[in-house]
This record gives structure tokens, sequence and C-alpha cells, in this order.
């Protein structure tokens, strides 16, 4: 498990909204098919990785396939990171 | 009749406007039989159909003998079935209480005690959370179910054509809000309520046939009343997105602009992400006409950057409590508008008379004077369910009239148009969701290890303050707690532990001096 993928955990975990789903979570975990991320959760979600990583996410990026499992989350992260590296 | 900046609004409401809202779904299928009334993926149904269906509900209802004014609770995610039910219940001459699916058992359980229904419209796995009387009636809106009767068996009854007689002031619905005691309270609409309010804004935005109507609110809100009743007095389709699309404003646009959706009720939360996240283009959402929000105010960014997105679209503001629905609305001029202030909520609609009150009750004569916001008229509900005290409280006699006391503060400008200013309780609004902050905190006085708790709201953001009773308890541990407790949008983002709360000299809890430790 990379940083990024790890940085979404313990924020998620932090957040405390599901108690029945945080418990065993992991880079994985179904995030929304298990109801643990809605629309208010996505959204501060979304911010607190803007704000930590100093990125604007495209909104093309803003999908549902990309905030399946902590796992997708961070490869999305990484991939708009690696975009911006190349753009300088 | 008053005068000058004193009582607003008088005209009544055309007759055929306060008809009982349980005609409209029979009354759309006998003027428009095969227009679609619904889309629900690739469902679709015509008015025939839906008429059909809720038939088929109504019918199942009475022959287990459920009788006139008894309470419904519809608690599912919104389908087309779930629409056809709620017509059903009516039809019956039964009481709508739609329920939040997504809030813990644990509350859909205190309105379920509350409201004392008859019968019970949810998911399959939701009856296996409930604890229910044995008499309840169980209909599972899934196809096999073992805790209900499956929906196949409610759709293969037959359907009653006629329909029970309701009086105007017979009720329709109760829509569950916070309550400051820290139980959910109930508000009593009538079939006159739901039907002038339904009306007014069908004639009002000239809602027809043609129109393809966004139902992105749920059905416990009262915003939902406009997508299923004004559409079917009007005859246009309403269109259900998938619940996924809610979340994933690139998605929802997309989804608008394939269903050719013309008009979208909402809450300006969903606005703003559509304004910042939606890639709003306006050639995709060229059917696009008519935008309506309403809940709370519309941050001035968010109305500017969609009304550049969205130049031909007309954008309205609506105001109202759930206890008077829309009493008051602002179609937005864009020349007018500053851009800078929050657009005004205008004048009342038709039929609806405003007053403003002042510290000492009087009647505010002149404009810019604050003064707390009342409201009479066809749509302003019955009282709360099973709480005299609070509904004599809030619903008032003045003048030989009834009116509503909103707990608003609002002062008309030049033009006698409403400007408000927001409350001066403790209520506030999170995405547009009422939340008393006492229901809160009374959830987190619940925990055992919580002395005292005081709850603030930051820009839409909720911030507890806890004072342990004993030591080890955690602010995840009560995070967690509320969310057992709570809906979602209730369970306050952060919570602070603190040895003690700060006092005023008066002995009462410092609330601002929270809320700017909150900031």
């Amino acid at each position: 498990m990379n940083d990024v993928e790890q940085f979404v955990i313990d924020y998620l975990r932090s957040r405390r909204v599901s108690p029945a789903t945080c418990g065993d979570l992991n880079g994985e975990s179904r995030l929304i098919e298990s109801g643990l991320l809605d629309s208010l959760e996505l959204m501060s979600l979304l911010n607190h990785v803007e704000q930590a990583y100093g990125l604007t996410l495209p909104d093309d990026e803003f999908v549902p396939e990309n905030f399946e499992t902590p796992r997708t989350i961070a490869r999305m992260i990484e991939r708009v990171r690696g975009n911006r590296k190349q753009l300088r | 009749m008053s005068s000058g900046f004193k009582t607003k609004g008088v005209t009544a409401l055309p007759k055929q406007c306060c008809r009982s809202v349980n005609l409209f779904s029979s009354e759309a299928a006998r003027r428009w039989p095969d227009q679609e009334a619904l889309i629900d993926g690739d469902r679709a149904l015509t008015w025939s159909e839906l008429d059909q269906q809720s038939g088929r509900v109504c019918s199942t209802l009475l022959s287990h003998g459920a009788r006139k004014g008894e309470r419904v609770v519809l608690c599912a995610r919104k389908s087309a079935a779930m629409i056809a039910a709620l017509h059903g219940v009516l039809k019956a001459g039964g009481v709508c209480v739609p329920v939040d699916w997504a809030s813990p058992p644990t509350r859909v359980q205190a309105i379920i005690e509350d409201a004392a229904p008859a019968a019970i419209v949810a998911s399959g796995e939701m009856f296996t959370k409930l604890r229910l009387p044995s008499t309840t009636l169980r209909m599972s809106v899934s196809d096999s179910s073992e805790e209900a009767l499956p929906w196949r068996q409610v759709m293969a009854a037959d359907p009653v054509q006629e329909h029970i007689e309701v009086n105007d002031s017979d009720l329709a619905y109760l829509l569950y809000t916070s309550g400051s005691t820290g139980q959910p309270r109930g508000v009593m609409l009538t079939h006159q309520n739901v039907s002038a309010f339904a009306t007014w804004a069908a004639l009002e935005f000239k809602l027809g046939p043609c129109d393809r109507v966004a139902s992105v609110a749920p059905l416990h809100f009262d915003l939902s009343t406009f997508d299923l009743y004004s559409t079917a007095w009007s005859g246009a389709t309403l269109c259900i997105p998938p619940a996924l699309h809610l979340a994933f404003p690139t998605r929802l646009t997309a989804w608008m602009a394939e269903e050719e959706i013309t008009v979208m009720y909402t809450v300006p939360s969903l606005l703003a992400m559509m304004a910042e996240r939606g890639s709003v283009r306006a050639k995709a959402l060229a059917k696009l006409r008519l935008l309506l929000f309403a809940g709370e105010v519309c941050p001035p960014r968010v109305l500017a950057t969609l009304l550049d997105l969205l130049p031909t679209v007309e954008f309205a503001n609506l105001y109202g409590p759930t206890e008077t629905n829309v009493c008051t609305f602002e179609r937005i001029d864009r020349q007018l508008w500053d851009r800078s202030s929050p657009v005004s909520i205008g004048v009342p609609c038709q039929g609806t008379r405003i007053l403003l009150l002042d510290d000492a009750e009087a009647e505010v004569a002149g404009k810019h004077q604050v003064g707390e916001l009342l409201v009479s008229g066809p749509t302003v509900a019955l009282g709360y369910w099973h709480d005299a005290g609070r509904s004599q409280a809030r619903f008032v006699l003045r003048n030989g009239e009834r009116w509503c006391r909103t707990g608003d503060y609002a002062e008309f400008d030049d033009a006698g148009r409403l400007l408000f200013h927001g409350r001066r309780d403790h209520m506030v609004k999170i995405y547009g969701h009422r939340v008393e902050l006492g229901d809160v905190e009374n959830a987190l006085l619940r925990h055992p290890g919580v002395a005292e708790a005081v709850v603030v709201a930051v820009n839409e953001v909720l911030v507890a303050f806890a004072r342990p009773c004993r030591i080890g308890v955690s602010s995840e541990e009560l995070r967690e707690h509320c969310a057992g407790q709570l809906p979602r949008y209730m369970v306050p983002s952060t919570i602070n532990l603190i040895d003690k709360l700060p006092l005023l000299s008066t002995g009462k809890i410092d609330r601002l001096g929270l809320q700017r430790m909150a900031t």
C-alpha cells in the first residue's frame, strides 16, 4: 500500500461516518457500493484531497469509477499529479 | 386589505387549484393516457399505466382494511414503484409519510412509533431492521421478500378505479423535520396544502405535457411535492436520475442532456456542485428552460456562474419552510440583480399573504424594517402531529386569520420585495436540510460519556463541543455514536472535546464565542 492510498484510508477512518464498514477498511474496500461515500462525504473528501495535495481535480476525473475504492482514488490523485508535472 | 408595505399578497387562487391532490394522477390518466408520466432508468410508464399501478396499491391497502386518514410510511429509494405507491396511498384516503431510507434505523423507528402507520412500503432489507406491530401491513418494493408482501403481488391486485373521497382539509402528508427536543417532528399537510402549491407552481411556471422534470429532491423533502403533483396536474414527465448521479455532477448534467430535461427544482448545494464541477454547457442542456431553487440561501457566486453558463435558462428563488411550503418567490432578473448580494425571496405567491412582526409583535409598517415573517394562505400546514402545544405557538390567529410564524426574519426593500435575514433561534440549514442544533446536541448527550454538548454551524458545517464526564471518551467514538442516531447531514464534521464550555455573564453558554472558536 502506498502513501497516497494510506492517506485516503486515514481520512475515511477519521470521518467514521459508518461504523459498520470502517473497521476493516483497506485499499480494496468498496466505498460507493457500501454507502460509505455519499454525495456530502464525496465533496468533503474531494476538498480534503485538493487541499492536501495542492491540486484541482478536472471535472472529468470526478466520476464514480475513480471513487470505487481507496486504491482507485489514490491512482487518480497520482495521475492528476503526474499530468501536472508533465505540464511544467 | 392593508396598503403600503403592510400585508402583501391578496389575489386568490383559481378555484380549480384547490382540488384534492388524490385526483391528480387519475385526472392525468384521463387527459393524457399515453403521454409518458415517469422515466426511471430504462423503465417508462404512461399516465394510464401509473394510474393503474397506483390503483393496485390503493386496492391492496383497502383490502387489508386500511382506512381513511391512516398513515402509510414509505421508506425506500425513489423509484417508479415508490411514486406509484405515493399516488396509491392518497387514492386510498391515506396519509403519506415518506421517510429518509438512508437514516439510521433508530431514527426511522422513532418516526414510525410517532406516526403509528397502518402500513409500510419499504425495501425488503429495511423490514429486518425495524420492530413493527404484527398488525402493520408490510409491502416490499422488491419482488421477493420474506418479511413483506412482495411488489409483484401488490401489482397483481385488481386496480381500483374509484378513490376514497377526501376533503380539502383531510391530511395528505406527514413530513418529518428535525425537532429541537431531539425527536423528529411531523408537519401535517392537507390535500389543499399540497394541491395549492403544486397547481400554483404549475401555472406560474407554465408546466405542460412537453415538460420533462428532473426529480432530484428526496421524497421526504417538501420540494418533491412539485416533482410529483405539479407534473401530474400538467401532464409533464417526471424523470428520476440514477441515485449515484446526484453525487457526481458531470454525470448529472450528462443525464439531464440525454433525458432532455426542461425543468429542475433543487437546493442551492446541488446547484453549487453543478456550477463548480458539473461541466455545464448550454449547448448540451439546450432543452433546459427553468431552474427553481429553495431550501437555503443560494451563494451569489454560484448563481452568477450558472446565469453565465446557461444564458437562456430562467432561474427562480422559492422561499418557504415545510410548514408553509413555498409562500414567496422571485424570478431572477439578469439585468437588475447586482450579482454580489443574495437574491431577494421576492413577493408572495398567488393566494398567499405575508406580514412582518417586530419585536413588540406589531406589524412592520415601513420598508427596511426587519420583522418575523408570518404567512397565511392555502399552503399553510394544519400543525404538528401529536403536538398541540407547539402547533399553538407556531400557528396563530391574528385579525381573524390563521398565520404561521416562520421564525425567519425579513424586510421589504424599496420595490416591496422581501429580503431574507435568517433566523434568531437554533435552526440551521445544512445542504438544504433543516437541522435543529438541539437535535444534534441531544444525540451527543445520549452518549454515556458526555456531560454537556453544544453544536454550532459554520458555513454549512456542523461543529460540536462536548464536555466528557469520564476519561477515555474520544471524538471518533462520539462521531460514530452520532452516525448511529442521526441522518448523515446532521452528524457533526468535527467534535471538539472541551474541559469547560465558555459562559456569558448571564450564565448562558457563549454560543457566539464557540462559533468564533470553530471558524
